[in-house]
Parts: C-alpha cells; sequence; structure tokens
C-alpha cells in the first residue's frame, strides 16, 4: 500500500514499533522510494521501496523494508484515529 | 578496513563497533549507498549516505562515513569495516589464464632478470642451468624455501613476480649513481 491515511499503532514481526525519541506509539504511514548510488554505469538505477512512520508525537522518522512470509507482511497496522 | 560497503549480506562495523539492530538486536544486513538532493542554493548537489537493511526485521539505519585524517597522531581514521556472510566463490571462468605467447614473454624475462641478478652477484649462476632446465619451482624456491604456486598453469608469472621483488630488494642503484 501506497499511502495509509490516519494514525496507527504498528507492529513488525510481532513487536510494537516505539519512536526511538519520545517513546510515542502512535504513527503516520507512508511508502518512500530512495535512490541508490550507481557505481557502475549503464546499470538501470536501483530504488529501495521503503515503508516510513513519522512518529505522530516528535516526528521522528523510522524507516523498515516490509518483509512478506508465505504472503503476510510482518508489518501489522491497527488505525487509532482518522 | 573498507573504502566503500558493498550491497551483499554482511556484518558491519564503524570504528571496530559492530552495528546491531535497534529494533530486534540482529546484526546481518545489507548496506546501501543512498543519496538525496541537498537544500539550494547548489547545482546538483547530493548528500551520500548509507542506508543499511537489516536482514531479520527490515529495519532501516542510517549513516554516514566518519573516516578522517586524525590530525594529533598524523594518521588517517578508516571507520568503515565489512565482513560478508558468504563468501564469494571465484568463477571457473574468472581464473587467470595465459596465452601461450604470454609465457614465452614472461620466461624471456626471467631469464633477463636471472642474468641481472647473476651479473650483481645476487644469486649463483646455477640458476642459469636450472631455468634452461625448465626447474622454474626449485628457482622460485631459492628466494622463498616453503613456496608453492598458487596456480601451476601461472607457474611462469609467479616466478618472474619472485624474481622482480627481488630486485627490487636487491636496490643495485647506488646513491653516488644519482649525482
Amino acid at each position: 500500500m501506497v499511502r495509509r491515511r490516519g494514525i496507527y499503532e504498528v507492529h513488525i514481526i510481532g513487536k510494537p514499533l516505539v519512536c526511538l525519541f519520545c517513546q510515542g506509539k502512535k504513527f503516520t504511514h507512508r511508502e518512500v522510494y530512495v535512490k541508490v548510488v550507481n557505481h557502475e554505469p549503464g546499470v538501470q538505477k536501483k530504488k529501495l521501496t521503503l515503508q516510513s512512520f513519522t512518529c505522530a508525537n516528535c516526528g521522528q522518522e523510522l524507516k523498515f523494508e516490509e518483509r512478506k512470509q508465505s504472503g503476510v507482511s510482518d508489518i501489522q497496522y491497527v488505525q487509532v484515529s482518522d | 578496513m573498507v573504502d566503500y560497503f558493498e550491497a551483499e549480506e554482511s556484518r558491519l562495523f564503524i570504528f571496530d563497533k559492530p552495528l546491531i539492530c535497534h529494533f530486534c538486536s540482529h546484526d546481518v544486513f545489507i548496506p546501501y549507498e543512498t543519496y538525496q538532493d541537498v537544500e539550494k542554493p547548489g547545482i546538483q548537489v547530493i548528500f551520500v549516505h548509507y542506508m543499511a537493511i537489516y536482514q531479520q526485521c527490515g529495519f532501516v539505519v542510517e549513516f554516514g562515513d566518519a573516516s578522517r585524517f586524525d590530525a594529533e597522531r598524523n594518521v588517517y581514521r578508516w571507520a568503515l569495516n565489512q565482513k560478508l556472510i558468504h563468501e564469494r566463490p571465484v568463477a571457473e571462468g574468472s581464473l587467470p589464464m595465459l596465452t601461450e605467447e604470454d609465457k614465452q614473454a614472461q620466461k624471456k624475462c626471467i631469464y633477463a632478470a636471472l642474468q641481472l641478478l647473476v651479473y650483481h652477484k645476487k644469486v649463483s649462476e646455477n640458476l642459469l642451468t636450472m631455468f634452461q632446465a625448465g626447474q622454474l619451482l626449485d628457482i622460485a624456491k631459492v628466494f622463498d624455501a616453503s613456496y608453492e604456486w598458487h596456480y601451476s598453469h601461472m607457474a611462469t608469472q609467479e616466478c618472474l613476480v619472485k624474481l622482480l621483488v627481488e630486485i627490487r630488494n636487491s636496490n643495485f642503484v647506488h646513491k653516488d649513481q644519482f649525482d
């Protein structure tokens, strides 16, 4: 999913995501693409697709790469407000 | 110490301290060199740094290269070190090969190098007869008693390298010859 509106509590590999700065548990979500430096000319540019979580309290940003185990994402979202 | 990180599964160290995931405490991940645009003014200025993705939980940690010159101790301090999880196997096709022409040319160089060493009395003349008999390994062992070929099909090249190192170490040029 590219974008989720609202504020979420997030669990990754079963653990609750906590802001490293303010210990907040509520995050907004956005999918982001990060450009990778290209050392070999002629090779197609690579991008990382990451899930970015911004702490709703302090704005600290945490990024994760989504993994899937047998079709189930290891990131679970629980919407707590709009 | 490494100049830059390769994007392979590995353990990373910054100033010998291992990087450990803040979220899941695992330490295996793939580092990517990424870039972002910086603020204006500045035309096509980008900020290069690393984003390492932990392979257990997917957490992304961002960091830069803190290598710098230490003016107090007058040394350059390398920050980054990387240990690959999977040793890359040497592909069969990438083994170095020598053509017959290369080997003949290298034999000529070996002969010339031996003559130079004999002329400066660094080695005995027996080595020339050993060369005629094709005993390249024995010649290499004169300089390094326990030497064995890394690649036996590259014998001429390895023997030549031994001789060139010996020539470099012998330093035939006398100081007064510069004046």
